[in-house]
């Protein structure tokens, strides 16, 4: 069966520390001052009733991603075990990706084609796991093939209570946020 | 004598560094470095890891010491992870070792030995060769010792680095080395535990969170405080905290990070700590909710002494005597108390790390410590595991000289093992109780970690030969006579850390790659100082790996196989009383001491008391509050242009209503002001936000620097050094209290 990768972000156990940006930034020579990923901290409620939520974000990895439909090149696909990719050869920059997208993970990289986060496929393909998911320090980070239902992040889905970011946009994200 | 004002020169120093440019937005900055040159290769599948070579070795960007995989492609150091054989990080390294790349290859590093020369001009600093630098260092040294006495000689260090050069002042026969760690840090915490449990907690503390079913955090911010160990045992006890098997209390001015995910976060009023523990003692000793003790009988009968001359200290300590005091209800203080006392022994009172807090820091652990006795955690799972040291010999070297006058505050507090380094900086002013003339400063940023910046300035000028060794020209080396570039961690071998955790290992960092520019390791630098200064007989190895060498021999390793892995695991055996573990006190009841008989025979209050409420902010000030970033340590990696790029460490907390009352706007710059009146140089970010107390402001460790030479880090934020005009010292051993400024926001 074919694979469907994912991840599942515990957000109770996210102190927020932006190790995997860190990781991500190194393993993925992303050029500075450009991540692939971000942190998002919100604080509701007045003092002192309050309450937090950490998230580590990144591409959503759609299963409907609108990126790929409005690319006019094809740079813009969906490889194996459903991971979205820009092929750089083929991007011309032209942004209707970055426009496209709800959850804002894209840029420009500096020699001209759009980036983003690629799961880290050249790991996965050796059989690792995304840089993200292996430094994480508080282990909050889960990824893996949600076709199969005994991985982690199946049976994750199955226990725990999740989210995910903006569904109304019918996009059907492959980031999922654990509360 | 004309008055040599130093502070000039940071201005004109710039040798071998082109054009100054520097800027407030990341636009401006020199932020598309990037060691591969970011993105040359297209294919998204592109990583290196086929050709990667892996060195084990260890990090010393903070000093825990985990162990690091370096991976070097081209001779050029790819990525760090971490060493998943390593018992502190077990594989993940904290953002900032994960960074650590951004230091090694930080384009404004140190790169040649300088000497400050006077010329027609004025002061200025020239590139020199080594042997002149060392010759000069060592020819300054001899002489002051001659002239001042061996005592004139002062080092402030930290780290690995630094140990060599503390040997070298030792071996000159100074008594005056001093580290930040302990006065500034950790130090009154290690004093209050030795009294107590005659053993001090050191780094990593043996504290067992992943097992513990109620945590309770005193201004300890795990999460934003980053050593890897405590985090990732943290992370285990919250997940058990989801399942319902563990609580935890967060008791802290500001909504940290810990305090969202707590059971019950206590904004406690800055300062009102022992009015708090104090309480929970009182509950704890006198209360029996369930009718039975909420203490651990059995243990404080078998292994406390002076359970009786606390009950009667503690007796008026209520919680509703508490309140008004700390600002925590009765009832939340009874609930904490409760469930710590339903709970034991498997709870924990956590110790935190920095405890220079205000004037009163050993008494304040002690209760912290007398508390944890009570619930009988020493040695039980989820509080403290006990675990005996590794043994490695020493190296050996000839016995240090005595210096038959003694350190610089001797006599002053009754335990002062060493100096504190304030004191360092007061005798350098003062020439009290004798001229310190000479200063070497190796692995500490002492105008960013020592308070009262200006008073620190001042003694650099006064001093007759300020050596600086660094790696980044950070704004004390504007002020030495010469500069010194060390080798970054990645680079150099330093001498081995023998680690005391729940298993016990060695490890040691080596040279990942080449040292870059003309830097050379801090144990060499020492060992050619020492040289030339005569003292030989204390510096005899050939080099750091022969040391090394030495010292694994003893113990039956061998330094070749621990390059190999980075890591060799040591014997432990167990570490919980229930596990066979034999609990001893080295106290001098041989009992772990609820009352203190050797604070009492100095005079000091045996059990701790309430000795008044603290200072409140006078009309339009607050409480001064800083902390740490995950991305930061100390003040030594703000120039990091990885980590800075996702976090400029320019904010400053403020409350939501405060905010309102003097019209601060979030997201606006302000200078702060400190309580003589004196404005921050630079300005930082308002975040307005509800998670921290009207009376309080909040910011991060390490920022505000003032050399230009640090491209990227000059200008942001504000420093607590710089900010912080009033101190209260510990009058058991000297710690320097941090936590008694007062900011007002310049609107």
């Amino acid at each position: 069966m074919a694979k469907r990768y994912a991840m599942v972000i515990d957000t109770t156990l996210c102190v927020g520390c932006k190790d995997c940006l860190m990781a991500c930034q190194t393993e993925n020579n992303v050029p500075l001052p450009f991540f692939r990923e971000w942190l998002v901290y919100l604080t509701t409620g007045e003092y002192p009733d309050l309450h937090r939520t950490i998230r580590s974000e990144r591409c959503h990895h759609c299963d409907r991603p609108p990126c790929v439909g409005v690319c006019p090149t094809g740079a813009s696909h969906v490889d194996s075990g459903g991971i979205v990719l820009v092929d750089p050869g083929k991007c011309t920059g032209c942004k209707a990706c970055i426009a496209a997208c709800p959850y804002n993970a894209r840029f420009v990289h500096p020699e001209g084609y759009v980036d983003k986060c690629t799961f880290c496929i050249h790991r996965i393909e050796k059989g690792l796991k995304p840089a993200c998911v292996d430094v994480c320090p508080t282990r909050c980070l889960h990824f893996g093939d949600l076709n199969d239902p005994s991985s982690e992040v199946s049976r994750l889905l199955k226990s725990r209570r999740w989210e995910n970011l903006i569904p109304e946009a019918g996009t059907k994200p492959q980031l999922y946020f654990l509360y | 004598m004309k008055k040599i004002t130093r502070r000039e020169f940071i201005k004109i120093s710039s040798i071998g560094t082109a054009g100054l440019s520097f800027g407030f937005g990341l636009s401006d900055c020199d932020m598309s470095w990037n060691v591969f040159g970011g993105g040359s290769k297209l294919d998204p599948r592109f990583g290196y890891g086929v050709d990667a070579k892996v060195v084990p070795t260890s990090c010393q960007i903070c000093y825990w010491g985990c162990g690091v995989h370096a991976h070097v492609v081209d001779g050029k150091i790819w990525k760090l992870t971490g060493n998943p054989d390593d018992p502190l990080c077990a594989g993940r390294l904290c953002p900032r070792g994960t960074a650590g790349i951004g230091m090694i290859y930080d384009p404004d590093r140190l790169k040649t030995p300088l000497k400050r020369v006077t010329g027609k001009k004025g002061q200025d600093f020239v590139s020199v060769s080594w042997e002149e630098a060392l010759g000069d260092a060592a020819g300054r040294l001899s002489e002051i010792s001659d002239k001042y006495g061996s005592e004139s000689i002062a080092v402030i260090t930290h780290g690995k680095p630094g140990h060599f050069f503390e040997h070298l002042v030792r071996a000159a026969g100074s008594p005056n080395y001093s580290f930040p760690s302990f006065s500034l840090c950790r130090g009154a915490r290690d004093v209050a535990y030795y009294l107590t449990y005659g053993k001090e907690l050191g780094s990593p503390e043996p504290t067992d969170m992943e097992n513990s079913r109620v945590l309770v955090l005193l201004g300890y911010h795990l999460g934003e405080n980053m050593h890897t160990t405590q985090v990732r045992e943290f992370a285990r006890f919250l997940e058990r905290a989801n399942e319902g098997k563990a609580k935890l209390v967060v008791v802290d001015p500001r909504f940290s990070v810990a305090a969202g995910k707590a059971w019950k976060w206590l904004p406690i009023r800055p300062n009102t700590d022992m009015a708090f523990l104090l309480a929970l003692i009182n509950v704890i000793l006198n209360e029996r909710p369930d009718g039975r003790a909420l203490y651990d009988e059995k243990y404080v009968n078998d292994y406390t002494a002076g359970l009786e001359g606390l009950k009667e200290t503690v007796a008026s300590y209520t919680p509703e005597w508490a309140y008004p005091i700390c600002g925590i209800s009765p009832e939340d203080i009874r609930e904490v108390a409760y469930e710590l006392g339903r709970n034991n022994p498997n709870v924990l009172v956590h110790p935190g790390r920095f405890s220079s807090w205000d004037g009163n820091n050993v008494q304040r652990i002690r209760a912290n410590a007398i508390l944890n006795a009570l619930l009988g955690v020493w040695g039980r799972r989820g509080g403290f595991f006990v675990a005996d040291k590794p043994y490695i010999p020493k190296y050996p070297v000839p016995s240090y000289p005595v210096s038959e006058i003694g350190q610089c505050d001797k006599g002053e507090y009754p335990i002062g093992p060493i100096p504190s380094v304030k004191n360092i900086v007061r005798s350098i002013l003062t020439e009290k109780p004798y001229p310190i003339k000479a200063l070497i400063v190796c692995g500490a940023n002492i105008l960013e970690c020592i308070p009262q910046k200006e008073e620190t300035i001042k003694a650099l000028d006064k001093l007759d030969f300020f050596l600086a060794v660094d790696v980044l020209p950070v704004e004390q080396t504007g002020y030495a006579d010469i500069v010194l570039p060390d080798c970054t961690y990645l680079e150099r071998m330093d001498e081995i850390s023998v680690k005391n955790f729940k298993q016990n290992f060695v490890t040691v960092n080596q040279p990942v790659v080449e040292p870059m520019y003309d830097s050379r390791p801090a144990w060499w630098i020492a060992r050619e100082i020492g040289r030339r200064m005569g003292l030989d007989e204390y510096f005899e190895w050939k080099d750091i790996e022969e040391y090394n060498n030495i010292r694994l021999g003893g113990a039956g390793l061998s330094l070749t196989e621990l390059k190999k892995t980075g890591i060799i695991p040591l014997g432990t055996g167990p570490i919980y009383l229930e596990d066979g573990k034999n609990l001893e006190f080295s106290t001098p009841s041989g009992k772990i001491e609820l009352s203190s008989s050797t604070l009492s025979s100095f005079g000091q209050y045996p059990v701790p008391v309430f000795t008044g409420e603290p200072e409140r902010p006078k009309q339009g000030y607050f409480h001064l509050s800083f902390g740490r970033s995950p991305l930061q340590s100390f003040s030594r990696t703000q120039n990091n242009r990885i980590s800075l790029a996702v976090e400029g460490g320019d904010k400053f907390w403020i409350n939501v209503d405060a905010a309102r009352n003097i019209g601060v706007i979030d997201g606006r710059k302000y200078k702060l002001m400190d309580a003589e009146g004196k404005e921050s140089p630079f300005t930082a970010e308002a975040k307005v936000t509800w998670g921290i107390r009207p009376d309080t402001i909040y910011f991060t460790h390490g920022f505000g620097h003032e050399d230009k030479r640090l491209k990227v880090a000059f200008g942001r934020g504000v420093s607590d050094s710089k900010l912080i005009t009033e101190i209260k010292t510990d009058p058991i051993m000297g710690a320097t209290g941090l936590r008694g400024g007062f900011v007002k926001v310049v609107v």
